[in-house]
């Protein structure tokens, strides 16, 4: 190399010495806060202050809840691992044997979180609840739980 | 050497560097794509492939970028600059995959050609968060493509090693594009500090060597500056040299490199007219200087390359002066016949 | 040490630069393991959809054009006796949405899909409670339709509409495809650009707005004519947004009906 092209390198990186960490330090400034929507209006209930029962069953928790009176019951489920189907939908049944148009339909299971379902006491008063894990879409049975109230 | 251009020429020493590169290659995807199906199952398969090659393409680049420095430092690097070449061309070749995968990807199966996609999908030019980062990767990618095309000495002949140069000082353009590329994309989609950390320490390792390397160039250009009255050179007393070895000067455009070669003395530029290697710090073997970057060889007298090859370098002519030696500054053509001083 | 010089084409390592580059050698297989898991551990926003890529499913049921195309199945019926109907938007093969196929099919077979009961083949993508539908095979993804006799089933999918009011949501806009399921990830700045072709070649554009607890919701976004307002959206993909307009439930979908000239903010940190 020349003297010219050694003063041209060392320039190059003295000026890439101030460019690179300006760059790096400015882009990671402007990093965006993740956002979150506090209005959180949307099918939003409180969970019931006692638990009756709780139970785990591989990737489930299921917790049956009420209030102090009484007087209003709700299932929670919990995913821990998320099923791999096009729909979870849950439903009470009233029998062993699980036939969608007997059943009750409660609502259905995303991925994240647990999902609070209210139930009517007349269901409760039964002496065993069939909690169903079901996908309609592919007609597939997921999950068979009993609970005793 | 160039007599002939072949597309390689093949030596022991070459198979073994690409062996090396190999290596590397696979036991950085082996290790990215065995961790990323174990803990990231669910990762789409082509954008696991995006990710480990556009991240294995910026760790190449890095290694890429270190060697010139570190050569500078210590000759104990110098096998690594030896077939640097094959490894900018992997990095080009990786990071081709990792882009026009991306271009398909991304791109591809949409109401609107990819290329034009790729400028107007992301229109928001002016916002740094939301800048089209893919953009900078393209261009990134368009030089590097210039610089693997024309790596190979036939390009290095034909355009001129001061033109050839300058296209491959781009590199540092490149480095930065991506360095910016990788900000701008997915360091604000990941929150993890890991990715930035690691970036950070990459690029404060080439900046810092670079400085090092070229600040003590620099300062050594200074010192070796050393002005007699009848605008000679003192280039120092004969006892001085070791065997085979060179002394330096600067005639303050270029370096000199003076031979000591038994009882005989001879002045050649220190720039190599391969890719301008620092010959001074070169051997004579056989009679022939040798550059140590590539090992190209020139006659101590007149500075050609023997037959069949013809690279020729400037000599220099030296006088002695007591026990001293002198070099005239004045560089004569390239390929004719400098004064050598003989005891 | 000092004498040692390696030329590259005599193929041998003078001693000292042998042990240099052996060193050199560890030390780079090391950095490059060692980076390879490193850097795969770091990525953390991969999602739990999917895309049941190369595996068709035929499905039945009743085939509606609002809020989007979309077929509807009958999921149960809920305590008070209600019939409960699970939504699927449809989407076409690679970036493209169905309208116009849809258009094409009903111009040359001269019917009307709406409220029909329509058999079609394709690939299911799902997440998190939504799940979608790939027509695959295009056009001929269509395979029957028939038209409802009975009045009472007539009646029964009729969509069931409960309006919420005007609001604003904060949540990003995400091409429903890849989101839930066609590419994983599928959202972010890394998808933008992805997200602005599948959004401009007709797949509905949905606003993911996470919440406190970590839930996300999904809103179909309409124009408040209740138009596609796909290009519009374009500019504010994979940003944080607001969108104000009309909410309104339809079935199990929430759709966000927006004025695109008004409706749309950017949020700033
Ligand atoms: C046409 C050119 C290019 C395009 C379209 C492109 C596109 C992309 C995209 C979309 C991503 C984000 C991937 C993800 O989120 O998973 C990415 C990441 C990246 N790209 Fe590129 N790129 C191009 C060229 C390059 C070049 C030339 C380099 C380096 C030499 C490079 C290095 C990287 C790196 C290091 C990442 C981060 C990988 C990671 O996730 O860890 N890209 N690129
Ligand atoms: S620079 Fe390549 S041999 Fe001298």
């Amino acid at each position: 190399m020349t003297k010219a092209q050694r003063k041209l390198h060392l320039l190059s990186w003295i000026v890439l010495s101030i460019c690179i960490p300006l760059g790096f330090i400015s882009s990671f400034l402007v990093i965006p806060d993740k956002i979150m929507q506090e209005n959180v209006f949307l099918n939003k209930s409180i969970q019931l202050e006692n638990i009756l029962t709780k139970s785990s069953h591989d990737n489930l928790i299921v917790l049956l809840r009420s209030d102090s009176e009484k007087s209003k019951y709700q299932l929670e489920v919990i995913i821990t691992t998320p099923f791999k189907t096009p729909e979870v939908g849950t439903y009470i049944s009233s029998s062993q044997n699980f036939i969608m148009d007997e059943a009750y339909y409660l609502g259905n299971l995303g991925s994240a979180n647990g999902k609070l379902f209210s139930l009517p006491s007349s269901l409760v008063q039964q002496e065993q609840i069939q909690v169903v894990l079901f996908d309609p879409i592919k007609n597939e049975l997921l999950k068979q739980i009993t609970i005793t109230p | 050497m160039s007599h002939q251009y072949k597309a390689i020429h093949w030596n022991p020493q070459k198979k073994a560097y690409d062996l090396l590169i190999v290596l590397l290659i696979i036991s950085y995807l082996l290790a990215f794509v065995g961790v990323s199906a174990i803990i990231h199952p669910n990762l789409d398969p082509v954008n696991l492939l995006i990710r480990a090659f556009g991240s294995l393409s910026l760790l190449l680049l890095h290694l890429v970028l270190i060697i010139g420095p570190l050569c500078r430092l210590s000759a104990r690097f110098l096998p690594m600059l030896y077939n640097r070449r094959h490894l900018g061309v992997s990095t080009f070749l990786i990071a081709a995959f990792h882009g026009i995968l991306s271009l398909i990807q991304f791109h591809a199966y949409g109401d609107s050609n990819m290329l034009i996609s790729l400028f107007t999908a992301n229109t928001q030019y002016t916002s740094l968060a939301q800048f089209p980062f893919q953009v900078l990767g393209f261009f990134a990618l368009i030089i590097l493509f210039f610089m693997a095309a024309t790596s190979h000495d036939f390009w290095l002949k034909n355009l001129g090693q001061n033109f050839w140069k300058r296209l491959h000082m781009l590199i540092y353009l490149v480095y930065i594009l991506v360095i910016m590329h990788v900000m701008l994309g997915v360091i604000q989609l990941e929150s993890s500090p890991l990715l930035v950390i690691f970036l950070c320490i990459g690029f404060s390792l080439v900046i810092g060597l670079h400085l090092l390397a070229g600040w003590k160039e620099v300062k050594l250009d200074r010192q070796l500056q050393e002005l007699k009255d009848d605008g000679y050179l003192l280039v120092g007393s004969i006892n001085s040299w070791e065997e085979g070895k060179a002394r330096i000067v600067n005639n303050g455009k270029q370096r000199i490199a003076i031979f000591k070669n038994g009882n005989e003395f001879s002045a050649i530029s220190n720039r190599c007219a391969h890719q301008g290697g620092p010959l001074g710090e070169g051997q004579v073997i056989d009679g022939l200087i040798t550059c140590p970057w590539h090992g190209y060889q020139y006659r101590t007298d007149d500075g050609c390359s023997p037959p069949p090859f013809t690279e020729k370098v400037s000599t220099f002519n030296l006088q002695l002066l007591g026990d001293k030696i002198l070099v005239d500054p004045i560089p004569n053509q390239p390929g004719t016949k400098g004064e050598q001083v003989k005891l | 040490m000092k004498n040692e010089f390696y030329i590259g084409y005599i193929n041998k390592l003078p001693k000292q630069t042998a042990k240099t580059i052996k060193k050199s050698i560890f030390v780079l297989i090391f950095v490059f393991v060692a980076s390879g898991v490193v850097i795969a551990l770091h990525h953390q926003k991969v999602s739990n959809s999917k895309f049941e890529l190369g595996q068709l499913s035929t499905i039945e049921g009743y085939y509606f054009n609002e809020p989007v195309p979309m077929i509807k199945l009958l999921e149960g019926k809920d305590i008070h006796g209600n019939h409960i109907f699970k939504s699927i938007p449809l989407v076409n093969y690679a970036k493209f949405g169905v309208e116009e196929l849809v258009g094409i099919y009903e111009e040359e077979n001269k019917i009307s899909l709406q409220g029909k009961k329509v058999k079609i083949v394709g690939t299911y993508l799902y997440d998190d409670g939504k799940a979608l539908f790939e027509l695959t095979k295009r056009a001929e993804s269509i395979l029957e339709v028939s038209s409802l006799n009975d009045p009472a089933i007539k009646e029964m999918i009729q969509p069931k509409i409960e309006k919420l009011g005007v609001n604003s949501i904060k949540g990003e806009i995400v091409d429903s495809k890849c989101y839930f399921g066609a590419m994983r990830p599928g959202f972010g700045k890394t998808h933008r650009a992805c997200a602005v072709r599948c959004i401009s070649g007709g797949i509905p554009p949905v606003l993911a707005a996470t919440n406190y607890s970590g839930e996300v919701n999904y809103f179909l976004i309409r124009g408040s004519e209740k138009e596609a307002i796909n290009k519009e959206v374009l500019p504010y993909v994979a940003e944080p947004v607001r969108l104000t307009g009309e909410l309104v439930k339809i079935d199990d979908w929430m759709v966000i009906y927006v004025n695109p000239k008004s409706g749309i903010e950017r949020v700033k940190n």
